[in-house]
């Protein structure tokens, strides 16, 4: 009796964990595009990609631009924030403004690719 | 995973680099939630970015999660004696253990970069099972490398497209793991009815003086 309580709650388990994660995965999988060709070092140029944990010499980089421009946008001092996400520059620079942060980064980027296309050489890393 | 916890730690990679990944990697081979296959993936994103140096991380990668597994298999031998005491007489331990040093490879191998949720009790079951650790630690570095260069990769081919990657990757993984408790259940039953065979005279019998 024991046993089968054992095989049961096996093989039941199994069967709900394979239907609850294999019809996510077939969904996620409909839904993803072909991988891109690999461009290593390739500048991004999607801003909406730009995420509360990232820093801003970590999107310097990515977008190609001079964390200097960033920096500015933001109106902060370059020194003591570099190691900040753009969370921790919302939380201290513009509380109660969530989002804050990257929407000037992100207007920031446009305006310096629209005028420097990202066909320069990449930031380097600090 | 929380998402703030997993910003966090993003965060602290992207600042630190390689040790910290290393460290990461470690403490996820112990048993610390801190995402190690997210984060794997995530850095193969990065150094296709030109972030990182990608032969520097998967090199920290490796290591910190060899470091962590040799850790976990000894504390698996650590608690060897006290389970020994408690369960050293069952049988049905006794069965297990054998079980496990004959096909110990299959489990150390693929738990690596397969099924990734069943590689700590693994660890702590080779440990506690008194299996040779040279022969774990080689397993597991056959595992573990295919597991930073495979998961490390396809955060590499797919650059931004990364998050949804880690998505998929972790919904396989759990696929897998229901896939494996399916097959574990039925192995179950059949050796349960191997030592219980129908008794196919006695269920005619009893159909017979039914009717």
């Amino acid at each position: 009796m024991k046993k089968k309580f054992w095989v049961g709650l096996l093989i039941g388990l199994g069967a709900v964990i394979v239907l609850l994660f294999g019809f996510r995965l077939a969904n996620e999988l409909r839904h993803m595009g072909r991988p891109p060709k690999p461009q290593p070092f390739a500048i991004i140029t999607d801003v909406t990609l730009i995420r509360d944990w990232m820093t801003v010499p970590y999107i310097s980089h990515t977008y190609g631009v001079p964390p200097r421009v960033l920096f500015e946008a933001l109106d902060i001092p370059e020194k003591e924030n570099h190691e900040k996400s753009m969370a921790e520059i919302d939380a201290q620079y513009f509380p109660g403004q969530e989002g804050h942060a990257i929407q000037l980064v992100q207007a920031a980027i446009q305006k310096f690719q629209e005028q420097a296309p990202p066909n320069a050489p990449t930031i380097p890393v600090p | 995973m929380s998402d703030s916890i997993t910003d966090i730690l993003l965060t602290q990679v992207i600042n630190h680099g390689a040790p910290l990944f290393g460290l990461y990697l470690m403490l996820g081979a112990l048993g610390v939630p801190v995402g190690a296959s997210f984060i794997l993936i995530a850095v193969g994103a990065f150094s296709q970015q030109g972030y990182f140096s990608w032969p520097e991380m998967a090199l920290y990668g490796l290591l910190g999660a060899l470091v962590g597994d040799a850790l976990s298999f000894g504390i698996g031998r650590f608690g060897k004696d006290e389970v020994n005491r408690r369960l050293g007489q069952s049988p049905a331990w006794k069965n297990a253990t054998d079980y496990f040093q004959r096909k110990a490879w299959v489990a150390i191998f693929f738990t690596r970069f397969l099924v990734t949720a069943l590689a700590i009790p693994t660890n702590l079951i080779a440990g506690g099972s008194g299996y040779q650790f040279p022969r774990f630690m080689w397993y597991d570095a056959l595992g573990e490398t295919i597991w930073v260069l495979l998961y490390g990769g396809l955060g590499y081919l797919f650059g931004s497209q990364w998050e949804i990657v880690s998505q998929i990757v972790s919904d396989f993984g759990l696929m897998l793991l229901g896939i494996v408790l399916i097959f574990a259940g039925i192995r179950l039953g059949m050796r349960w009815l191997g030592s219980h065979p129908l008794d196919t005279e006695k269920l005619l019998r009893n159909v017979q003086s039914r009717r």
